[in-house]
């Protein structure tokens, strides 16, 4: 029987990629988010 | 007021579940870690080799876990979704459009990995089999939420429309299920089956323990996603504005 | 509100939705019109062999109708409901998913029956054979009320967004599946002299089960859009 582990370490890879960027995008957008916020919020403060 | 109403109550308050989920989450992704370490250590490097498959037998651990997975998340955006039309629950509302990504992810996974499965043992990465099939139309109803949902600018109303929507998919999905069997058994024969009658303990355990973990990777995901709606939708409310001034202190 | 008020809406509003449909006969054409041309592109593409056409006719027929009807989906609530028709319809105190259904009849009326009535045609050119012809049409009039009842889900969903039309196939595509499938493994079981009776009998259930369900299912999502 050939080896067939490049298929297994490939599907494990595709699974680790997809979960990793499905697990990492809402702590980034959350990031981006509060630094957003943050700022507006200074701004808010300093024109009042 | 009882318990179970109060429960309700405080779990409808995005502050409450604001604060809870973020003291849950670390533990579900240190659960879900050490579990897919124990999960993936059995399945990779103890569990025999299949000696009809060979080795490509160890991309069930992680195909079939997704694959349910797909399902599964599918089946409670339904049901999240139709407790937030019924009793008008904006945190369900907020749980079913958090929930479409990671579903739609286990379904792309389930898809990638079965075709890689599929390729040394039918020659090609893709047959239309029953399950890649039917898999593929509950990548495409995932699709359609989620682009529903995008397209409203409101996002409750988008986010009830996404609700209404993963109903109307839920009573057809297992309609699609058998009539994609049906059809499968019609055009082909019998098809290869992943899991032969009577699993092996050695292969079972892995598989059960990666099942379990990837429970727990939902659940911190989608507590994450969640928040980050919360605060998207809310940054104008004043526990989002408390909770920035506290974080700046 | 009385059985016998909702029986009078419920004509009312058909009889107003034909008037409409009328006088908006080439608009009505146009998804016909497509039908035929996607149709004829099949052979040119394929070739024109009979036994290649004659095995692909019951798929090539289907999906036609399929996306003929998506076609004419996009307009089925659009115009009242740009025009405040429909706001006056939810608030006049009948039962929506009524007022619902009676758009959906309306819309199978002028848009699925005459797919119907087109397809001797479409077989025709397809050269299917003549075994596969009764249950061809068959299955288009039990189908063709189901593509239109599911679709009015997606129709009323996407009624107030812009560019909903494309919008509208992603959503109900995957929801036509099981009725394509069933519809044309029981004209291939037919045109090959197996029996096709179990076929029929579930796209019968499914046509009662879309019948009893969808008209709730748009209802709410009208509300939905109009909220």
């Amino acid at each position: 029987m050939p080896s067939y582990s490049v298929f297994v370490i490939s599907a494990y890879l595709v699974g680790t990629v997809v979960l990793l960027w499905v697990a990492l995008a809402p702590v980034f957008n959350k990031r981006t988010l509060l630094r957003q916020l943050k700022t507006r919020q200074a701004r808010m403060e300093r024109s009042k | 007021m009882n318990r179970v109403t109060l429960f309700f109550h405080k779990a409808g308050s995005p502050p409450w579940f604001y604060r809870v989920s973020g003291l849950l989450i670390p533990w579900f992704w240190a659960i879900f870690i050490v579990l897919t370490a124990i999960g993936l250590y059995l399945g990779l490097i103890k569990a025999p080799v299949d000696y009809q498959q060979g080795e490509t037998v160890r991309i069930m651990y992680l195909h079939v876990p997704s694959a349910w997975m797909s399902m599964m998340i599918y089946g409670f955006m339904a049901i999240m979704g139709f407790i937030a039309l019924v009793w008008r629950i904006r945190m369900m509302e907020v749980l079913v459009i958090s929930s479409a990504p990671i579903g739609a992810a286990f379904t792309l996974i389930a898809l990638i990995t079965g075709s890689l499965w599929g390729r040394p043992m039918w020659g090609t990465f893709w047959v239309w089999d029953a399950r890649l099939t039917s898999e593929l139309v509950l990548l495409f109803l995932y699709f359609g939420v989620i682009a529903l949902y995008k397209a409203y600018d409101e996002p409750r109303k988008a986010a009830r429309a996404a609700s209404l929507l993963s109903i109307v998919g839920a009573f057809n999905l297992p309609i699609i299920y058998f009539s994609v069997v049906w059809w499968n058994t019609l055009h082909q024969g019998s098809s290869f089956t992943g899991d032969g009658p009577g699993i092996h303990p050695s292969m079972l355990w892995p598989l059960l323990i990666m099942a379990t973990t990837m429970k727990f990777y939902y659940g911190a995901s989608l507590l994450s996603r969640a928040r980050l709606t919360l605060l998207k939708q809310d940054h104008r409310k004043r526990w989002v504005q408390d909770l920035l001034s506290g974080e700046n202190s | 509100m009385s059985q016998q008020s909702s029986k009078t809406a419920f004509l009312a509003l058909l009889r107003r939705d034909f008037l409409l449909a009328y006088r908006r006969r080439a608009e009505l054409l146009q998804p016909l019109a497509f039908l035929l041309v996607v149709t004829a592109l099949f052979p040119l593409g394929v070739g024109p062999s009979p036994q290649l056409l004659a095995s692909i006719a019951p798929g090539v027929i289907w999906i036609a109708a399929l996306l003929a009807t998506v076609l004419s989906l996009d307009s089925l609530f659009r115009s009242d409901f740009e025009d405040g028709t429909l706001e006056q319809m939810v608030i006049s105190g009948q039962p929506l998913a009524l007022i619902a259904l009676a758009r959906t009849v309306a819309h199978w009326l002028v848009a699925g029956l005459p797919i119907v009535l087109l397809s001797p045609l479409l077989a025709l050119w397809m050269n299917l054979p003549d075994e596969g012809m009764s249950i061809l049409i068959e299955t288009l009039i039990i189908g063709t009320p189901v593509l239109s009842l599911i679709g009015a889900i997606g129709g009323a969903l996407t009624v107030s967004l812009k560019r909903g039309g494309q919008l509208l196939s992603l959503l109900v595509f995957p929801l036509y599946v099981p009725l394509l499938i069933l519809a044309t493994g029981a004209v291939s079981a037919a045109i090959v002299g197996l029996p096709y009776a179990a076929q029929v009998y579930y796209m019968y259930a499914g046509l009662i089960a879309a019948l009893t369900l969808a008209p709730f299912a748009t209802a709410a999502a009208l509300k939905l859009s109009l909220s």
